[in-house]
């Protein structure tokens, strides 16, 4: 029992997939706790705060946190864990590259506040939850939202990056005893390769004069979802993941973030896609033609960075327009 | 504000704006000093990541000059040039940053007095819209 590795799972701003994700390894759960004991899991157990302060620090061998950090208590949780872990593992896209949450950077925190309690769809519209608040019980206490949301490597060291949206089962089945057994560096878990390295459908060397949403499109299962029009991020998404979306004609959506050694997801993206878009015929048009193509790629932004934004170069709205 | 010198990148493009800043240099026109030139073979191989490192580094401004449509010593470089900057500019103004930042201009080997002239103006009207601050904000 005492030599058994410690291990733990924690979650920040999250879905929970994450989670799930971790049950998604099937028999193999066993294998890992053959090899390692589970002391800290909110998830799937009970344990208090108090009682992760009260070990020793650096007695957590291997400490998976997933999800993005939006709130104090987020970060006052990992900066703990980190005390009380020997290594961390950013555990999926939200907390290795920021995640989907990451969206709410493009706006202010009072903005989504004020969105989301105080607009037509809310019941009692107006309420912003307190950050203190008196009930006949005691004092409760709301961790307030960060300014922005940030990934884990902007609070604490991490040790390596696992990305995903979450962790496949190969991803998983290949890493979890790896990192276990110590054997991957930093980065070895994000792929060199990107999703269309991976992906079976068949690619045209052709120019793409128009992109359509893809409720509009009727998809040839055979052929690269790209090349008919319609975006897909595996040229600027890390593979080994397998390409399961395009497999069964559904466009990357780019939730494996970056390829490794790329800083920036979206503007890859946005270099990529700008090459193979165009109309035949393109040396007799005016400028004003040429740019009407780009008119079809919808909200680039938030297609780019869908999983991404907290970890590009410029992480959150910025305040340079005024008026 | 009165102080303010701007800083602008501009990205070169090896064939036809270099060549422009070359004449403009040996015709002696005058511009201003602000402007930090880089040599690029082609005004396509100027990746949106560069634009945002350069920004991100303290320029105020980002000027990316190519040869004219129909010109492009590689035929169609400068249309993708086109198509990156206008969906470009789209994702810098979601970012909250002012789109006037980023411009686009055609200069060819020919044209020592546009080039001296686009710097001016790019350069004014960066000063008018102040510094570019991208330091963290804090809690």
């Amino acid at each position: 029992m005492s030599d058994k590795l410690k291990i733990g799972f924690y979650w920040c701003a999250a879905c929970g997939g994450c989670e799930i994700s971790v049950l998604d390894i099937d028999e193999m759960i066993l294998d890992v706790v053959e090899l390692a004991d589970i002391v800290f899991w909110p998830c799937a157990m009970d344990p208090k705060y108090e009682d992760l302060r009260a070990m020793e620090d650096g007695s957590i061998d291997v400490i998976f946190i997933n999800g993005s950090i939006r709130s104090t208590e987020n970060e006052e949780m990992v900066k703990l864990l980190r005390e009380k872990s020997k290594k961390v593992v950013a555990y999926g896209s939200c907390s290795s590259i920021g995640g989907l949450f990451g969206l709410g950077n493009l706006y202010s925190k009072e903005e989504l506040l004020e969105y989301g309690y105080n607009t037509p769809s809310t019941e009692e519209g107006g309420v912003i939850p307190a950050e203190n608040s008196k009930v006949p019980e005691g004092e409760l206490h709301l961790p307030p939202l960060l300014h922005h949301v940030r990934s884990l490597d902007e609070i604490i060291e991490v040790d390596i990056y696992l990305p995903g949206c979450p962790p496949l089962p190969n991803q998983l089945k290949e890493g979890l005893p790896l990192i276990l057994e110590g054997k991957v560096g930093k980065y070895d878990l994000v792929s060199q390769k990107s999703v269309c390295d991976e992906c079976p459908l068949e690619r045209e060397e052709k120019k793409i004069p128009r992109l359509y949403p893809i409720q509009e499109m009727m998809l040839d299962p055979e052929r690269c979802i790209l090349d008919q029009g319609v975006l897909c991020m595996g040229p600027a998404t890390a593979g080994m993941c397998e390409a399961p979306c395009p497999s069964v004609g559904h466009p990357c959506i780019g939730c494996n973030g970056p390829v490794r050694g790329v800083k920036d997801q979206g503007a890859r993206m946005a270099s990529a896609l700008a090459s193979v878009l165009g109309v035949e015929g393109e040396e007799r048009m005016e400028e004003s033609e040429i740019i009407d193509v780009v008119k079809s790629v919808r909200d680039p932004t938030g297609s780019f960075y869908r999983f991404s934004l907290p970890k590009s170069y410029l992480r959150y709205k910025r305040r340079d327009i005024h008026g | 504000m009165a102080d303010f010198e701007p800083k602008i990148i501009v990205f070169l493009c090896n064939w036809c704006s270099y060549g422009g800043g070359d004449l403009a240099g040996v015709n002696r026109e005058q511009y201003p000093s602000n402007v930090l030139g880089i040599k690029v073979m082609c005004s396509s191989r100027v990746s949106p990541e560069h634009i945002m490192e350069s920004f991100v580094d303290g320029a105020d401004g980002v000027l990316v000059t190519g040869c004219h449509p129909g010109d492009c010593h590689y035929i169609d470089g400068n249309y993708k040039t086109i198509r990156k900057i206008d969906m470009f500019t789209k994702i810098l103004e979601d970012f909250g940053i002012d789109p006037k930042r980023i411009r686009l201009e055609w200069i060819s080997s020919a044209e020592g007095n546009k080039y001296a002239r686009v710097m001016t103006e790019m350069t004014e009207e960066i000063r008018e819209l102040g510094p570019l601050n991208l330091k963290d904000e804090v809690e």
